[in-house]
């Protein structure tokens, strides 16, 4: 049993994260969403490329206004522009081509002081957008472990 | 004093835990995400069923604190054991824990081989975040904890040949959840290195000889609330009259919400008190205030 165990163990320390920009790593000129790579095979047609990507963000934007416990954060912010900044972006992450054109990780949480705990709070709040816009749980988390990469560039700053 | 303080190293423990307590501004709330606050071990930490992890009791994040209680049944058929446990978890970093542990020797009773009373044993326990993170950044949540255990039944525990009424537990817990882990699921791995001297987690009293013994954890989340797994807890074997083996479980979590969760498991203690080959089951419940 402990080698049973053991062997469970070191096989979890090798996780069976696509890397989801694999596929758009020959896309030679990055592209804006309206013109993205829908290619098969990538994250980004998983999530329903433009299309699906926009659906769900706006799923997300819903939930985020309706989160009191963050919504001071975003007493300033233009919906619209965070919008289109978070499909640039999760397109770009999930291998569909795109170029993410707002300000840097840090910079666009520059002087918002984000605890770890509004951290997860939006992860939930995510997490519920892309429930009800229909997104499977594999492809939800394989989302969120990209965006969980950001979590030093946006906790702290 | 110093004498006093060397034999009660649980007063210096809980001294400093406290003050570090009451150095640190929180609010009570609920910033881990759902499942990141583990279960209740048996012996209190937060963890799975067997085993403590690295993570810190409650839901409570940095600049938080939560409180948590637990109760637990393990039913063998010749055995019982009933255990409840409060722990509070604050900053994510200090977790404190309380737990009374109640052995029924129902078959060795019936046999008439031992008196009828059960064997309680109460768990004092700090546990702290050294560093590192359950699901962010490189590195996995490392915390390092310690129990201190005292058997309420010196006679009998005696009478069974352990060495001492009391003893105390170190350990070094390694925990990692990966967001899209197995089939693109939540996959939670744990490995935890304990030095102890307690025969049955102090149930049956404690040996003069210390052991180090390895224990993990592994569980996917087919869903977000429902999580399947197994746990494995290395024990020492010192005691003559009750030889001791491995245990392990394999479980399924409920987590509902972040106020309450469940487990129940199958569990195979292997020999206890002396009985060979004790299956059973494990049922826990977790809640917060």
């Amino acid at each position: 049993m402990r080698k049973v165990f053991l062997a469970l163990w070191f096989f979890a320390l090798w996780p069976a994260q696509a890397d989801a920009a694999d596929g758009a790593a020959d896309a030679n000129a990055m592209a804006s969403p309206a013109t993205s790579d829908c290619r098969e095979g990538t994250l980004y047609s998983e999530l329903g490329c433009l299309e699906g990507t926009t659906r769900m963000v706006e799923a997300i934007i819903v939930e985020v206004k309706a989160d009191q416990r963050i919504a001071y954060l975003f007493e300033n912010t233009d919906w619209d522009y965070l919008r289109d900044r978070l499909v640039e972006q999760i397109c770009e992450l999930s291998g569909g081509g795109c170029e993410y054109t707002g300000l840097p990780m840090p910079d666009a949480h520059s002087g918002m002081a984000i605890t770890r705990a509004e951290f997860n709070w939006f992860v939930e709040d995510t997490e519920r957008g892309m429930t009800k816009a229909g997104v499977p749980l594999a492809t939800q988390n394989r989302l969120l472990a990209l965006l969980a990469k950001m979590h030093g560039d946006v906790v702290g700053h | 004093m110093a004498t006093r303080t060397a034999k009660r190293p649980w007063l210096l423990t809980f001294g400093l835990a406290l003050t570090a307590l009451i150095s640190t501004p929180a609010v009570a709330d609920d910033g881990k995400l759902l499942a990141a606050a583990g279960l209740s071990s048996i012996d209190g930490a937060a963890g799975g069923g067997l085993v403590p992890w690295a993570v810190i009791a409650g839901y409570g994040e940095q600049g938080q604190w939560d409180t948590t209680g637990a109760l637990t049944y393990v039913d063998t058929g010749d055995f019982n054991l009933r255990a409840g446990s409060i722990s509070l978890g604050w900053n994510d970093r200090l977790e404190l824990s309380a737990s009374r542990l109640s052995l029924g020797l129902d078959a060795l009773v019936a046999a008439g081989a031992f008196p009828d009373v059960r064997l309680d044993t109460d768990v004092l326990a700090a546990k702290l975040r050294l560093g590192g993170d359950l699901i962010y950044g490189d590195w996995p949540q490392i915390s390092a904890g310690v129990q201190w255990r005292h058997s309420r039944d010196r006679d009998l525990i005696e009478s069974v040949g352990a060495d001492d009424s009391s003893g105390y537990d170190v350990y070094l817990a390694a925990s990692r959840l990966w967001i899209a882990g197995i089939g693109g699921r939540r996959t939670l791995a744990n490995l935890t290195l304990r030095s102890t001297s307690a025969h049955q987690l102090g149930l049956l009293g404690f040996d003069d000889d210390r052991s180090l013994v390895l224990e993990g954890s592994f569980a996917v989340f087919l869903t977000p609330t429902i999580a399947l797994g197994a746990e494995y807890r290395s024990k020492p074997d010192e005691l003559a009259l009750a030889p001791e083996d491995d245990w392990y479980d394999l479980f399924v979590g409920w987590f509902p919400n972040k106020r309450w969760h469940a487990a129940l498991a199958y569990v195979d203690l292997g020999s206890v008190g002396g009985i060979q080959d004790q299956q059973g089951f494990y049922l826990t419940v977790k809640g917060s205030p």
